[in-house]
């Protein structure tokens, strides 16, 4: 005689089974992807706040992990939560956007050596909050144009566009410091 | 064309704007010293930003596992016990101190009992975890920043789903739903700079287009003080296709 199991306990089962599932998921994606969030927020909210902001991601990726649909690359949709976390940290805490710093060694390379340390750091300093997102996106965090745009919620353009003017300012720090 | 030329050295270029840029590069040495030159900015940020020493790994994954944050310093078992054991020493040695002849008196009046001018302050580490917890409490909404939306839709499931995704993407982080029959009443705070995105998307699901800003200047002002800090809240009514 098949054993009868009340439809309650049933329900229950699929639940714990589904959350069994998500836990074990989003542990996996953590072990992937925890380098790339991590980093993101550090050169966001600096490091006394990145490992905070880093977990506030995956526990936010972790309750709407259900909802994730693949209109984007995972890469993509966690850096997404990551952006929207690091907004809100800044804003609550009214955290600055962190100094980029520098390898000792930069223009030992003939290719850069007309590019100064000092001078760069400025330069990345100097860059407005859209313009510095735009270069952390695609020359750090190693985005595409499409990638980024997805990330921050605007079209590739502007993207595109932000990261011409970001390096235009640049140059121009970069030479008028060296003409000094 | 020189705008072009980041998205050129990015291979984010279309086809025919590629074959237009080359053209040009061959023609015009300033572009191509332009082209040296973002080529070598682009290397030196690249290959010059030093990487961040990742940290809070373990941790992560320990409260992914337990689905929570993991207990802060102050909030654990053993310092909760310690502190409670502290308090109960600090009373029984004041209550000794006075039973005793000539021992140390304690002022109890009025006029000798000064209160501290400031609260006292925390700062550092132990101020974030404070702020941390802070704001993981529930909270309750905040007077004052209110819109109120109200329409009717197809499908009053799927067009609570599509509110509650609208209100995931702007991190809204207070949801409350309430079903009255034929209609849903979604209550939603959302992010003050995040609320012109949300109110948008709401006109997208249907809701009537957003009213001019109120026309009284002090309830402006007030709103606008709310704003810099604080949350909208969004009551939406979704109202159902009569059955």
């Amino acid at each position: 005689m098949p054993t009868l199991i009340p439809q309650t306990s049933m329900v229950q089962a699929v639940h714990d089974a589904a959350i069994a599932r998500d836990a074990l998921d989003i542990v996996e994606i953590a072990r992937v992807h925890y380098d790339l969030v991590f980093r993101f927020c550090v050169r966001r909210v600096g490091p006394d706040h990145a490992s905070d902001v880093a977990q506030d991601t995956f526990l936010t990726a972790q309750r709407a992990l259900r909802r994730f649909r693949g209109d984007s690359t995972l890469q993509t949709w966690l850096l997404g939560i990551a952006h929207n976390e690091c907004r809100r940290v800044a804003r609550k805490r009214r955290v600055e956007p962190p100094t980029l710093e520098l390898r000792e060694d930069l223009g030992s390379d003939p290719e850069t050596a007309w590019i100064e340390r000092h001078s760069l750091e400025q330069a990345l300093a100097s860059l407005t909050p859209e313009h510095r997102e735009a270069v952390l996106l695609i020359e750090l965090d190693g985005l595409t144009y499409d990638e980024a745009a997805a990330v921050i919620g605007v079209p590739a353009g502007t993207v595109k566009s932000r990261l011409h003017y970001a390096f235009q300012h640049m140059r121009k720090t970069l030479t008028d410091g060296g003409q000094r | 064309m020189n705008e072009d030329l980041k998205a050129y050295l990015d291979g984010e270029l279309a086809p025919d704007r590629v074959a237009v840029i080359e053209v040009a590069l061959k023609d015009d040495p300033g572009l191509r010293a332009e082209l040296a030159q973002l080529r070598a900015l682009r290397e030196a940020i690249r290959s010059g930003v030093k990487p961040p020493s990742v940290r809070g790994y373990e941790q992560t994954l320990g409260a992914l596992r337990g689905g929570r944050r993991p207990m802060r310093w102050f909030a654990q078992p053993a310092t909760a016990w310690s502190a409670l054991g502290l308090a109960a020493t600090t009373v029984f040695a004041v209550w000794a101190l006075r039973s005793q002849p000539g021992a140390v008196q304690f002022s109890e009046t009025a006029s000798e009992m000064r209160p501290a001018r400031h609260s006292p302050k925390i700062e550092g580490a132990g101020k974030a975890a404070l702020l941390d917890d802070v704001e993981s409490m529930p909270r309750p909404m905040v007077p004052g920043a209110m819109r109120k939306f109200e329409f009717g839709v197809q499908n009053l499931n799927e067009a609570v789903a599509a509110v509650e995704k609208l209100a995931f993407d702007v991190r809204a982080e207070h949801m409350a739903k309430e079903s009255l029959g034929d209609r849903v009443k979604l209550t939603v705070e959302v992010p003050a700079d995040s609320t012109m995105m949300f109110v948008q998307g709401l006109e997208r699901l249907g809701a009537p287009a957003s009213k001019a800003p109120p026309a009284d200047q002090s309830q402006a002002r007030r709103e606008n003080a709310l704003a810099e800090q604080k949350e909208t809240v969004v009551e939406i009514v979704l109202v159902g296709p009569k059955s």
